[in-house]
C-alpha cells in the first residue's frame, strides 16, 4: 500500500549544543537583501499611476478643503477651526453642569492593591507607587480616582478631543475605551513614582466586522494636555472575550428591517452601557471593602513543599510584578515558615511535581488570585506550569486564624452595611432599564409595521458588531489614556450652515458629528461656510448646544434627506426642549 | 492529560512588539528575535525532517523570509512565534513538495497514549499500529493539527495561533479530526 506519510518512532533529539552550532545571525544578515518589487506587466504599472495621480489629487482637495496643506494662503475653514479650538481649554467639557462620576479606592501605599471596577476592568498598584510634588515618597493611604468612558456620549461630555496629529495629518481616533486616572491624599493630587506602574486591564466594546476573528490593531494613547495632543504609548494587547458569540453571518442588509433590526440592537447595547455605567456610580458611591482572605492550614496528607525565596527570580519584575514580590516578601516575613501545596486544579501530582524539581534551571512565581499562585519551573528548552497555594502550620496557622476571624466579623458588618445603603438604588435602576427596553422593543414594532404599510426605500449601512475586549496595558502615569486607532477623515465633504428651526443661523459654535460605526466623536467650528466630512452609507448624528444649554440635533433619518449629489446642505437643527441635568439626560436625548 | 503548557504573557508580548518595530526599520535588530526563537524553530523542523543539514538550511529560509516579510507584519495579539511556525511549516511543505519525498512525522510513545486517551478508546489501546496506518490516510492539514496537538503537545491557544485560526476553531477541527479518525480506525481493523 503506498504510503503518505514517513512516520517514525520516538527520534533522537537534538541537544542544545548541537542546535546552537547551526545558529549563526551575522551569517544570515550577510544574505539578507530587502524584498525587490516585483516588475510588473506594463499595463499594470500604467494602472498604477493613473491611482496614484487619482489618489494624489484626492489628497490634495483633502488639504485644500482641511487646510492641513501648507500652499494655502487665504483664511481657510481648517484654518479658522484650528484658531478657534486653540482658543480655548484643550478638554473642553461642553456641559460644564454634568459633572463627572469617579470611582474611588482606598490603596494603603505599603501594600497597593488589586482594584475591580463594575464593568469588570481592574486596576493593579503596586506598592510605594506614589510620590509628592517634591519627589518624596507618599506615606499612608492614597485614593486613588478612576474613570471610564465607553461611548460617544461619554467622549462628549468629557469634551476631550478625539483628534490625533500624525505628521501634520489630523486623524481623529477610535476608542475602544478610555480612562482617566489620578491619585490623592488630603485632597492633593500625588505623582506616580518613577519606575512605577499601573496594570489596567480595561473591558470595553469594539466596533468590528463580523467576519473579523481578530480585532483591527488598536494602540494606547497618552493625552498630553501641555502639548494638547495624544502621545503613542504602546500597542493595545486586545483580547476578545466573547469569543463564542453567535454571529449572523448571513444576516441580509437587503433585508428592508435590516436598518432597523441594527437600530434595536444598537438602542439595546446604549441601554447595557447606560445600565454598566450607572451600576458603576451607584457601586462606587460606597467603596467596597476589601474581603480577608482566610489562611490556608498544610495537608498532612498532601505533599508540602518549602521555596527559598532567594530562588524566586523574575528578572522583568516590575508593575505588578514587583508588588508580587514585596507581597511575597512579607508573608515569608511574617511567618515562621512559609510553605507551598499544589492546588486543587494543579493538574499533576505530587510525584510529578517532584521529578519536575530535578534539573530545574530558573523558578518564576506569579499571582493569579488571592490564593492561587502559577509557579513556572523552568528547564533547558521547556517549562511545567502549576498552580500552587500558600499554605501554614503550626503556631503560623494559629495566629493567622486569628487575625482573620476579627477581619472578616468587620467586613460581614461593612458589607451588610453597604447593600442595604445600596439596594433601594439598584432596584430602581434594574426597574428603569427594563422599561427602556420594553420602550425600544415597542419602538421597534412600531418602525417595522410602518414599513410594511410604506414599503421601503434605505440606505444600506455597513455591518458592524460590538464584541466584548480586554484591553491591557500599562500605565507609566496619572492622566488621560486611550485605547484606540487613528482613522482618516471621511471624503464626502459638504459646504454647510446650521439654522434652528426658527430660521435662525448657528455659528463660531463647537458642533459634533458620529458616525454610529465608528466609535468617535468628531467635533468641529459650526459657523456659515463649515467643511464637513461624513460618511454617507453610515448613520450619522450631528448635534450642538444652544445658549440656554440645550441640544440641538440633525438625526440619522436627517442624514438620508440630503441630496446624494449634494455640494452644499443647510442643517436644520431641531432643538430638543429637556433641561440638561445629568448624563442621563443628555443619552436621552442623543440615542433616542 | 499530563503536558507541558507554554505561555506568552500580555506583557511578554508588548515589549516583543518593539523589538518587531525595531527591527522592521533595521535589519539589524533582528537579532534578538533570532536568538529568541532559534532554537524552537530548529526544533519543530528538524521534528518534521529529521536531518540535521536539512533543517539548518530550511530554518535559514524560515528567518530570511521572516526578515524579508517582517514589514507587513502587524501585531495581532499573537505571539511572534506563531508567525516564525507558520513560515515554518510552509517551508517544510515546500521542501517535500519539491522532493516528492514523503513527509515525516515524528511520535514519541507517550504522545500517541496520550491521543488514544483523548479519543476515549481505551479499548483500542491494543491497536496501536491500526492508529499508526490509520493517521497515514489522514490529509496534511488534519494531519497537522494532530502533530501540533498530541505529538508536539500544544495547547490550543497555540495551535490556534500557529494555524490562524481562533482557539475555539482550533478545538473543533481537533476533535473533528479525532472522529474521522475514529472512523478510519474501526475500518481499518475490521477483519478481512
Amino acid at each position: 500500500m503506498k504510503k503518505n506519510y514517513d512516520i517514525r518512532f520516538n527520534p533522537r533529539r537534538l541537544s542544545k549544543e548541537e542546535i546552537a552550532r547551526h545558529k549563526d545571525f551575522d551569517a544570515l544578515l550577510r544574505q539578507y537583501r530587502p524584498t525587490p518589487a516585483k516588475v510588473k506587466p506594463l499595463y499594470r504599472r500604467m494602472a498604477f499611476w493613473v491611482a496614484a495621480v487619482a489618489a494624489a489629487a484626492a489628497v490634495a482637495l483633502l488639504l485644500v478643503y482641511t487646510g492641513t496643506g501648507t500652499a494655502v494662503g487665504e483664511n481657510t475653514y481648517a484654518q479658522r477651526m484650528s484658531d478657534y479650538f486653540q482658543q480655548r481649554q484643550f478638554i473642553d467639557a461642553p456641559m460644564t453642569n454634568v459633572k463627572p462620576t469617579f470611582a474611588s479606592y482606598k490603596v494603603d501605599v505599603n501594600q497597593g492593591g488589586i482594584f475591580e471596577y463594575p464593568s469588570g476592568s481592574k486596576l493593579i498598584v503596586p506598592a510605594a507607587a506614589f510620590t509628592h510634588s517634591d519627589g518624596s515618597p507618599v506615606a499612608g493611604e492614597v485614593t486613588i480616582k478612576y474613570r471610564e468612558m465607553h461611548d460617544f456620549v461619554d467622549f462628549f461630555l468629557s469634551g476631550i478631543p478625539m483628534t490625533y496629529d500624525s505628521a501634520g495629518v489630523q486623524y481623529t481616533l477610535e476608542s475602544a475605551g478610555m480612562i482617566e486616572i489620578f491619585a490623592e491624599q488630603d485632597g492633593r493630587k500625588v505623582n506616580m513614582a518613577p519606575n512605577k506602574s499601573i496594570d489596567v486591564e480595561l473591558v470595553s466594546h469594539v466596533n468590528m466586522s463580523p467576519q473579523l476573528n481578530v480585532p483591527p490593531g488598536y494602540n494606547i494613547y497618552k493625552l498630553d494636555e501641555e502639548k494638547r495632543n495624544w502621545v503613542y504609548q504602546n500597542v493595545d494587547n486586545m483580547e476578545v472575550l466573547d469569543e463564542d458569540r453567535p454571529v449572523d453571518l448571513n444576516a441580509d442588509k437587503k433585508d428592508p428591517a435590516y436598518k432597523v433590526k441594527r437600530e434595536l440592537e444598537e438602542k439595546l447595547q446604549s441601554i447595557l452601557i447606560n445600565q454598566e455605567s450607572e451600576m458603576a456610580a451607584i457601586e462606587a458611591s460606597f467603596p467596597k471593602p476589601k474581603k480577608p482572605i482566610q489562611p490556608e492550614q498544610a495537608d498532612p496528607n498532601e505533599y508540602v513543599f518549602d521555596l527559598d525565596f532567594d530562588d524566586l527570580k523574575n528578572p522583568n519584575a516590575s508593575g505588578s510584578l514587583a508588588k508580587e514580590q514585596e507581597e511575597l516578601s512579607t508573608m515569608y516575613r511574617q511567618y515562621e515558615k512559609m510553605l507551598w501545596q499544589l492546588s486543587d486544579d494543579a493538574g499533576i501530582s505530587a510525584e510529578e511535581l517532584r521529578d519536575g524539581f530535578r534539573n530545574v534551571s530558573d523558578i518564576v512565581i506569579r499571582k493569579l488570585d488571592a490564593r492561587t499562585y502559577e509557579l513556572t519551573l523552568q528547564k533547558s528548552d521547556e517549562s511545567l506550569i502549576i498552580k500552587v497555594n500558600p499554605v501554614l502550620s503550626g503556631s503560623d496557622y494559629e495566629n493567622a486564624m486569628a487575625d482573620f476571624n476579627r477581619d472578616f466579623a468587620y467586613y460581614t458588618e461593612r458589607i451588610q452595611e453597604r447593600e442595604n445603603a445600596l439596594q433601594a438604588q439598584k432596584d430602581a435602576l434594574a426597574q428603569k432599564m427594563a422599561e427602556e427596553k420594553r420602550l425600544a422593543q415597542l419602538s421597534f414594532e412600531e418602525k417595522i409595521a410602518e414599513l410594511q404599510s410604506k414599503g421601503h426605500d434605505y440606505a444600506i449601512t455597513e455591518e458592524i458588531i460590538k464584541r466584548k475586549v480586554i484591553n491591557r496595558f500599562t500605565a507609566r502615569g496619572f492622566g488621560i489614556w486611550n485605547c484606540d486607532r487613528p482613522i482618516p477623515p471621511d471624503m464626502l465633504i459638504l459646504t454647510a450652515n446650521f439654522t434652528s428651526e426658527q430660521g435662525e443661523s448657528f455659528t463660531n459654535k463647537t458642533a459634533f458629528l458620529v458616525d454610529k460605526s465608528r466609535n468617535t466623536v468628531y467635533r468641529f467650528l459650526a459657523e456659515d461656510g463649515a467643511k464637513l466630512n461624513f460618511n454617507r452609507n453610515s448613520q450619522n448624528l450631528l448635534w450642538l448646544i444652544t445658549d440656554d444649554n440645550k441640544i440641538a440635533v440633525f438625526r440619522p433619518e436627517d442624514f438620508q434627506g440630503i441630496e446624494k449629489d449634494a455640494k452644499n446642505h443647510e442643517f436644520v437643527m431641531r432643538t430638543i426642549d429637556k433641561e440638561i441635568k445629568e448624563e442621563k439626560d443628555v443619552r436621552d436625548v442623543l440615542y433616542l | 492529560m499530563n503536558s507541558f503548557r507554554r505561555t506568552v504573557s500580555a506583557e511578554a508580548m508588548n515589549s516583543e512588539w518593539t523589538e518587531i518595530q525595531a527591527a522592521q526599520a533595521d535589519p539589524a535588530m533582528f537579532r534578538p528575535l533570532y536568538n529568541r526563537y532559534f532554537e524552537q524553530i530548529f526544533n519543530f523542523v528538524y521534528k518534521r525532517t529529521l536531518n540535521e543539514e536539512l533543517c539548518s538550511d530550511i530554518v535559514s529560509q524560515v528567518f530570511l523570509k521572516a526578515m524579508q516579510r517582517l514589514d507587513g507584519y502587524t501585531f495581532q495579539g499573537v505571539p511572534f512565534s506563531a508567525w516564525l511556525y507558520r513560515i515554518a511549516s510552509n517551508e517544510v511543505a515546500q521542501h517535500y513538495r519539491s522532493t516528492q519525498k514523503n513527509r515525516i512525522v515524528s511520535i514519541e510513545d507517550y504522545s500517541l497514549n496520550s491521543m488514544l486517551d483523548e479519543m476515549e478508546t481505551d479499548d483500542m489501546a491494543p491497536f496501536r499500529s491500526v492508529l499508526v496506518n490509520s493517521l497515514d490516510e489522514l490529509k496534511e492539514g488534519d494531519l497537522e493539527i494532530i502533530e501540533l496537538r498530541f505529538f508536539e503537545q500544544r495547547p490550543f491557544r497555540e495551535v490556534a495561533n500557529i494555524l490562524g485560526i481562533t482557539e475555539s476553531n482550533a478545538k473543533v477541527r481537533t476533535y473533528r479530526v479525532l472522529e474521522r479518525l475514529k472512523k478510519i480506525m474501526l475500518r481499518n481493523i475490521k477483519p478481512e
